[in-house]
C-alpha cells in the first residue's frame, strides 16, 4: 500500500480527535437515558473521519476504496444509534425494544453486505476510480442502486430522529429547547454535507464532506452540554415527573384558557386532555369562578384549598366531596411578560380528615380533663361545707361536754361517767374520721392538678436540711405518740437543689408518717447524702415491711398492701402516689426497698443541677386563673 | 359596740361559727350574720363591725368582690376582713391578699383556731 500526502489528512484527524472527546464527555455521563446511543453515535462519526484519514492518505486505488467502503460500517452504525439516542433521550425510551433495533437495522446490515461482497454484482458501486488532484489522487465512485436504497433509508432515519426530537422541542422549557436544537444542529450540519456529496451538488469535486462537518457536530454538541446542561437534565426525566405525578398539573394560557394537563388532571376532572385543551379553566374547574372573583388579576394568588364535588363511584352512592389544594405559579417569558399559569392541585382529602379526627380527639380529651377537674373542684367543695359542720360541731361538742357537763356530773356516778368518756372517744372518732376525709379531698385535688400539669411550682434553691427540719417538727407529735425515736444522718455541706420548698417538705411529711405508722418498735431513720449529681433522701423504719410482691404497687393510686384487718391500714392510700408525681416533677426518682418483718427503705432522689423542665412547663402553662378551679356557689 | 359579722349563704357554717364565737359575747362582742355576698356588704356599710369573718363562695357577690368593696371605702376600710377559702390554695390566698383580705382560714376550719384569730384581731 502506497501513502500520499493529502490535505484533507489534519482536518479529518482533527474532526477524529474533536469527536472521541466528544463520545468521552458523554460516556462520563452514561446514567442519563440515550447516553450510550448518543456516545455511539459519535464514536461512529470519529471512526468514519479516522476512515476518511485513511482513505486520504492512500494513494493507490486499492486503499482507498478498502477505505471507502468501510466507512460505510460507521455510517450506517450512526444513523441508527442516533434515532435511537433520539427516542431514548425525548423518553419514549421504552418504546423501542431490542427487536425493534434489529428491525430498523435489517436494510443497513443487507446493503453492507452486498457492498462489502459486491452480490448482487455491481448492485452498490458500479465502478471506482483514482483522479489526480494535482499533488494528491481522490477516489471517483458510480454508485448502483442499492446504493441509493440504503442513502434514502439513512435519510429518512435521521428525518424521523429530528421529528421526535421536535416533538420534545415543542412542548419543552426554554433549557430544553437549547439542547434540543444543539442536537438538531449537530444532526442537520453533517447530514447536508452528506447530501451534497450524495446529490452531485457538491463544490468539492469527489470530496465527502460529512466527516469535516463532524467538527462542527462535536463543537456545537459541546455547547450543549456547558450551555444547556444536556445529557444533566433531560427532558425524559422531567416528562416522566409529570406524566406520573399524582398532583394534577394544568397549564393555562394568560387568558386562563387551558394549554396542557396531565394525566392526573384528567382523572381529577374526568375529561382528556383533547376535549379541555383550549378551554376556559372554568369549565373544568368551577371554583376558579369564585378564586378568580377574590382574586381578579390572580397575582397574588399562590395557594387557595378549594372542595371538588366527590367522583360518583360505581354504585352511584354519594361519596364525600375532596379536598385540594391549589397552586398557582405564573409562567415568565423571558421579555418578563406573564407567559400563562401554572396550576398544580393535590388532593389533601386525607390530610385534613386525619387533622379534623386528630383535633377533635384533642379537644375531646381537653373538655374531658377539663370536665374532670371542674367536677373535682365541685365535688371537693361540696363535701367540704358539710365537713366543716361535722368536725366543727364536733369539736364544740365535745369542748361543751369537757367544759360545761362534766364539772356538773357527781363524782361517784359510774354510769355518767362511762357515758362521758364513751362520748369523747366518739366525738374523737367523729373528729379524726372528718379529717381524713378532708385529707382524702385534698389529695385528690392535689393529684388531679398535678397529673393535668396544672400544679403551681414555686422553684427556689431549697436546703434539705431545713426541709428535714419542718417534716420533722410537723411529724414530731406523732413519733411522740408511739414513742418512736427519729435519727438524723444528713451529711454536713449539701448543696441546694432547685425545687418546691412546701411541696418537698409534702413528700417528707408523708415517707415520715407512713414510717411512724407501720413501725412499733425500734427507730426511724432519715438520712439525707449525696450520690454523683444527685442528693438522696431516705426514711428507714424497723416496721412490719412490705412483701416483695407488694413493692410495685405501693406508689400506685387507692392501693393499700398488706393484710387489712392485721396491718391498721389508715390515711388516703394516695400519700405515695402524690410522692410519686412531685419526686418526677422535679425530675428525681422515688423508690422503695423492703425485707418483711425488718422494715422498710423510701427514697427519693432530686437531681442538683439546673431547674427541672417539668417544673417550668408546667408553671410556664399554668395561668394563675388555671388554680382557681373555683365550683359555681 | 364592738361587733363580729359572719357571711356565709350556709346556715349551719353560720351556726357554727357562732357558736364558736360565742363566749365573746360574754366580753360585750355583739355578733351578727348575712347570708350573702350583698346583705353582707350591706351590713358592713351599715353596722361598721369591726371583724367580719367572709365566705369566698357565695350568690349574688362573691366574697372577693365585697372584701375588694370594703377595703375601697375610706369609710369601711378599717374593718377587719378574714376569708373563709373553700381549699388552701395559693392562687386563692393571693386572690385574698388582691382584694385586701387581712387573713384567711382554710374549711374545714378549726373552731379553736377561729376563735384565737377573732380574739387576736380584736386583741381580747
Amino acid at each position: 500500500m502506497n501513502w500520499q500526502s493529502s490535505p484533507y489528512v489534519p482536518l479529518l484527524l482533527t474532526s477524529t480527535a474533536i469527536s472521541v472527546g466528544v463520545a468521552a464527555i458523554v460516556w462520563r455521563r452514561r446514567p442519563a437515558p440515550g447516553a450510550l446511543a448518543l456516545t455511539l453515535t459519535i464514536l461512529a462519526a470519529g471512526s468514519w473521519s479516522l476512515a476518511s484519514v485513511f482513505q486520504w492518505a492512500s494513494a493507490d486505488l486499492e486503499g482507498q476504496h478498502f477505505f471507502f467502503e468501510l466507512r460505510f460500517a460507521f455510517t450506517e452504525l450512526l444513523v441508527v444509534c442516533f434515532l435511537v439516542f433520539a427516542v431514548q433521550y425525548v423518553g419514549f425510551g421504552e418504546r423501542l425494544s431490542r427487536r425493534a433495533i434489529l428491525l430498523i437495522s435489517v436494510i443497513p446490515i443487507v446493503t453492507l453486505i452486498s457492498l462489502w461482497t459486491n452480490v448482487p454484482e455491481n448492485a452498490y458501486l458500479q465502478g471506482s476510480s483514482l483522479v489526480s488532484l494535482g499533488t494528491f489522487n481522490a477516489l471517483a465512485v458510480r454508485f448502483g442502486p442499492i446504493f441509493w436504497v440504503h442513502t434514502i433509508y439513512d435519510y429518512a432515519l435521521i428525518v424521523v430522529s429530528l421529528l421526535v426530537l421536535s416533538q420534545a422541542f415543542i412542548r419543552s422549557p426554554r433549557l430544553y429547547r437549547g439542547q434540543l436544537a444543539a442536537t438538531a444542529v449537530a444532526a442537520i450540519v453533517p447530514a447536508s454535507g452528506s447530501f451534497m456529496y450524495t446529490s452531485g451538488l457538491n463544490p468539492f469535486p469527489y470530496l465527502d464532506a460529512t466527516p469535516f462537518a463532524f467538527t462542527f457536530t462535536g463543537l456545537v454538541l459541546l455547547l450543549g452540554f456547558y450551555r444547556f446542561r444536556m445529557m444533566d437534565i433531560v427532558p425524559a426525566a422531567r416528562d416522566t415527573v409529570i406524566q406520573n405525578m399524582d398532583d394534577a398539573l394544568l397549564v393555562l394560557d394568560p387568558r386562563f384558557r387551558v394549554v396542557d394537563m396531565n394525566p392526573a388532571a384528567e382523572r381529577l376532572f374526568r375529561t382528556g386532555a383533547a376535549r379541555a385543551i383550549g378551554e376556559p379553566v372554568e369549565a373544568i374547574l368551577p371554583a376558579w369562578t369564585a378564586l378568580s372573583t377574590q382574586h381578579p388579576t390572580m397575582e397574588d394568588l399562590r395557594e387557595a384549598e378549594i372542595v371538588m364535588p366527590a367522583p360518583e363511584n360505581l354504585s352511584g352512592a354519594a361519596a364525600e366531596p375532596r379536598y385540594m389544594e391549589l397552586r398557582v405559579t405564573p409562567v415568565a417569558e423571558r421579555s418578563g411578560q406573564s407567559g400563562g399559569w401554572m396550576v398544580v392541585l393535590r388532593d389533601i382529602t386525607e390530610r385534613k380528615r386525619a387533622d379534623n379526627a386528630l383535633r377533635e380527639a384533642k379537644e375531646t380529651a381537653e373538655a374531658a380533663s377539663k370536665a374532670k377537674g371542674a367536677f373535682l373542684a365541685t365535688v371537693s367543695h361540696e363535701l367540704r361545707t358539710p365537713l366543716t359542720s361535722v368536725i366543727g360541731f364536733a369539736k364544740i361538742n365535745k369542748k361543751r361536754m369537757e367544759d360545761v357537763i362534766v364539772p356538773v356530773i357527781p363524782a361517784g356516778d359510774a354510769r355518767a361517767g362511762h357515758a362521758i368518756h364513751q362520748m369523747g372517744e366518739n366525738f374523737d372518732i367523729i373528729i379524726s374520721e372528718g379529717e381524713r376525709l378532708t385529707a382524702l379531698i385534698n389529695d385528690v385535688l392535689d393529684l388531679s392538678k398535678i397529673e393535668s400539669g396544672k400544679m403551681q411550682w414555686h422553684v427556689v434553691n431549697v436546703s434539705v436540711h431545713q426541709i428535714v427540719d419542718q417534716a420533722t417538727a410537723a411529724t414530731a407529735s406523732l413519733f411522740a405518740q408511739k414513742q418512736l425515736a427519729l435519727i438524723r444522718r444528713i451529711e454536713p455541706d449539701l448543696p441546694d437543689v432547685p425545687g418546691d420548698h412546701d411541696r418537698l417538705v409534702q413528700v417528707v411529711i408523708n415517707l415520715l408518717s407512713n414510717a411512724v405508722k407501720f413501725t412499733t418498735t425500734g427507730s426511724v431513720t432519715c438520712r439525707v447524702r449525696r450520690v454523683d449529681s444527685q442528693v438522696v433522701t431516705s426514711v428507714i423504719d424497723t416496721g412490719i415491711g412490705i412483701a416483695a410482691t407488694d413493692l410495685d404497687k405501693v406508689f400506685d393510686e387507692f392501693v393499700q398492701v398488706g393484710d387489712p384487718l392485721t396491718d391498721h391500714p389508715q390515711g388516703t392510700g394516695l400519700g405515695l402516689p402524690i410522692c410519686r408525681q412531685i419526686v418526677e416533677s422535679h425530675g428525681g426518682r422515688i423508690w422503695v426497698e423492703s425485707v418483711p418483718g425488718n422494715g422498710s427503705t423510701f427514697s427519693f432522689s432530686l437531681p442538683l443541677a439546673g431547674s427541672p423542665a417539668a417544673l417550668q412547663t408546667a408553671a410556664a402553662s399554668a395561668p394563675p386563673e388555671a388554680a382557681h378551679a373555683q365550683a359555681p356557689a | 359596740m364592738t361587733s363580729i359579722l359572719i357571711v356565709d349563704d350556709e346556715p349551719h357554717i353560720r351556726l357554727l361559727i357562732r357558736q364558736t364565737l360565742e363566749e365573746l359575747e360574754d366580753d360585750g362582742v355583739e355578733l351578727m350574720d348575712a347570708a350573702d355576698g350583698e346583705s353582707g356588704l350591706q351590713t358592713i356599710r351599715e353596722q361598721k363591725p369591726a371583724l367580719v369573718f367572709l365566705d369566698v363562695m357565695m350568690p349574688k357577690m362573691s366574697g372577693f368582690d365585697v372584701c375588694a368593696a370594703v377595703k375601697a371605702d375610706a369609710e369601711m376600710q378599717s374593718t377587719r376582713i378574714v376569708l373563709l377559702t373553700a381549699r388552701g390554695q395559693e392562687a386563692d390566698h393571693q386572690r385574698g391578699a388582691q382584694a385586701g383580705a387581712d387573713s384567711y382560714l382554710t374549711k374545714p376550719f378549726d373552731p379553736d383556731q377561729l376563735l384565737a384569730t377573732a380574739r387576736d384581731a380584736l386583741h381580747l
